[in-house]
């Protein structure tokens, strides 16, 4: 059954496969593609701060210093995408700017996987990992 | 066609890199041909082996001043390495980098079969190929599994993700995986070549794997890592085998530091990726100056000429990476059923196969077929890659597409 981290990981494949797309795509595609990129960051990353970090603080040893960097990059990351959101796909620079982006949502999704998810994973029980999988999905609506 | 033996290349003394130049920028692997990251992978084991075979050399070497002649050469070549394999980015995962290599011995050793000269050398890499294409698809299915990602962005289509000889059946007997090996006097300078090429590349997969495996917390990417490292040891054993074991230090490290010159010579024809490019350019100088140093050594120590090994030619045709997808089809169609049986290639479970079998498997299924089951368990099928239709051997096809006829 998938746990907190498989929903994580796959939504983490999405964010990955629409990047591409956007970067290839042209014209009305693109920016359909973006803003599709746009909810979907958004959405899971409201998700992670509400559910994950805080269990990540909770449960794994000396996480505080984990998430804090977790957090700094999503930061980062955000005022990036709002940055992006406000030119739209037709300016000058967009694209160098979501290549940027994209490298460091990227990055910043690997190192929540090899330093908070595998630690979660293996510090929280099995049924706490899949019962926030419901907490994921109701973050996500919010 | 090139030849190196006529090239001094740069000057040792000027070869030394500071931190600066060691410091390269890593290749972004979304945004790259996924040939440039074989290419580099490729060059990696071709760099790790000249060094593991320079220390090794130098264990034998009674003469102190060549033993640090040796010592300086190899230095370099620990900063070329540091070079080659510090282009692989950090944002990959260790999984990644696993599909990367077997992509790499996929495409690597077809290219190597198809033109090896000689027939008994080229069974033993169309045995070994086939294998290797095994793993691509095993890895495939535990990738999904363990990072929820598909490994045709990685391997970008180039390669055909499906069923090769089962990873089960490659576990023989250590006697069945020594070959015979080629006559120093009547093998071409390519079979030589080709044979050190693709021992490097599944040393460094034996390398990676027995030393990457433990990092995983999935018991199945714990056990899967275990399994194909000992297979990927079997296939050093199989490779090594196929040279002459009469080759003198001497003239192994002129072949050596001639096949550095070819790989690398190679790549630059055929590198899209302009950064990656300019390195392989400035490898190529530097290899040119080591294959000088090493024929005089040839020269002072045993009195031979180096084109007595390599001939005055040039290089052979260079080395490229392109997809081998309809090679591996009919490979797959012809010899599949393959194993050996002391030097030579059987088709039938002989005694000593199953006998080996048996004490592996301890009458359990191994991680190879646990994965493909664990992956259908959670997904309802496994992953595959199947571009050109459907898998050619009937038996190996999807149980799934086998039902929808």
């Amino acid at each position: 059954m998938a746990d907190a981290v498989d929903v994580l990981l796959a939504q983490h494949a999405l964010v990955e496969d629409l990047f591409r797309e956007t970067l290839a795509a042209t014209g009305p595609t693109r920016q359909e593609r973006f803003t599709e990129l746009v909810r979907t960051l958004r959405v899971h990353e409201a998700a992670e701060q509400a559910v994950v970090h805080p269990a990540a603080r909770d449960r794994v040893d000396d996480a505080e210093g984990l998430v804090a960097t977790r957090l700094a990059e999503e930061e980062e990351a955000s005022e990036l995408l709002n940055a992006l959101v406000d030119v739209g796909p037709g300016a000058e620079g967009f694209d160098a700017a979501l290549r940027e982006l994209r490298l460091r949502v990227l990055m910043h999704a690997r190192h929540e996987e090899r330093y908070e998810f595998t630690r979660l994973r293996h510090a929280a029980p099995t049924e706490v990992m899949t019962a926030m999988v419901g907490a994921i999905r109701a973050a996500e609506r919010v | 066609m090139f030849n190196p033996l006529e090239h001094a290349g740069i000057p040792l003394d000027d070869q030394i890199r500071n931190w600066r130049e060691l410091d390269v920028v890593p290749i972004d692997p979304e945004l790259v041909d996924p040939y440039t990251r074989t290419r580099i992978i490729a060059l990696n084991g071709i760099e790790v082996e000249a060094i593991l075979f320079g220390h090794q050399m130098a264990r034998f070497c009674p003469d102190d001043e060549v033993r640090r002649q040796l010592a300086l050469v190899r230095y370099v070549e620990n900063q070329q390495q540091r070079v080659v394999n510090w282009l692989l980015p950090g944002i990959n995962s260790v999984l990644e980098t696993t599909l990367g290599y077997e992509q790499n011995a996929v495409d690597l050793t077809a290219w190597i079969a198809r033109t090896e000269p000689d027939p008994y050398l080229r069974q033993a890499y169309e045995f070994g190929v086939l294998e290797d294409f095994d793993h691509l698809y095993r890895y495939a299915n535990l990738y999904e599994m363990v990072e929820r990602r598909k490994a045709e962005k990685v391997v970008d289509a180039l390669t055909e993700v499906m069923p090769g000889r089962p990873t089960k059946v490659e576990h023989r007997h250590p006697y069945d995986n020594v070959r015979a090996s080629y006559d120093k006097e009547l093998a071409t300078p390519l079979s030589k070549l080709h044979v050190l090429t693709i021992v490097a590349a599944e040393q460094q997969v034996m390398n990676y794997y027995m030393n990457v495996g433990p990092q995983y917390m999935e018991p199945i990417a714990r056990q899967l890592y275990q399994e194909i490292s000992l297979i990927e040891q079997e296939h050093v054993t199989h490779y090594e085998s196929l040279c002459d074991p009469q080759e003198t230090w001497w003239e192994r490290l002129v072949l050596h530091e001639y096949n550095e010159c070819y790989l690398y010579y190679s790549f630059l024809q055929q590198e899209t990726h302009p950064r990656v490019r300019t390195i392989w350019d400035l490898h190529l100088n530097m290899e040119l100056a080591h294959l000088q140093r090493a024929c005089d050594l040839l020269r002072r120590f045993q009195g031979k000429e180096p084109e007595e090994l390599v001939g005055s030619d040039g290089l052979p045709e260079p080395i490229k990476f392109e997809p081998n997808k309809e090679y591996l089809r009919t490979l797959l169609a012809t010899q599949l059923d393959l194993t050996t049986l002391g030097a030579g290639f059987v088709r039938e479970a002989h005694e000593r196969f199953r006998w080996m079998q048996e004490q592996v498997h301890g009458g359990e299924e191994p991680p190879s077929e646990r994965v493909i089951a664990m992956h259908r368990e959670m997904f309802g099928d496994e992953y595959r890659h199947e571009t050109e239709g459907p898998h050619p051997v009937v038996d190996l096809r999807d149980p799934a597409e086998a039902r929808r006829g």
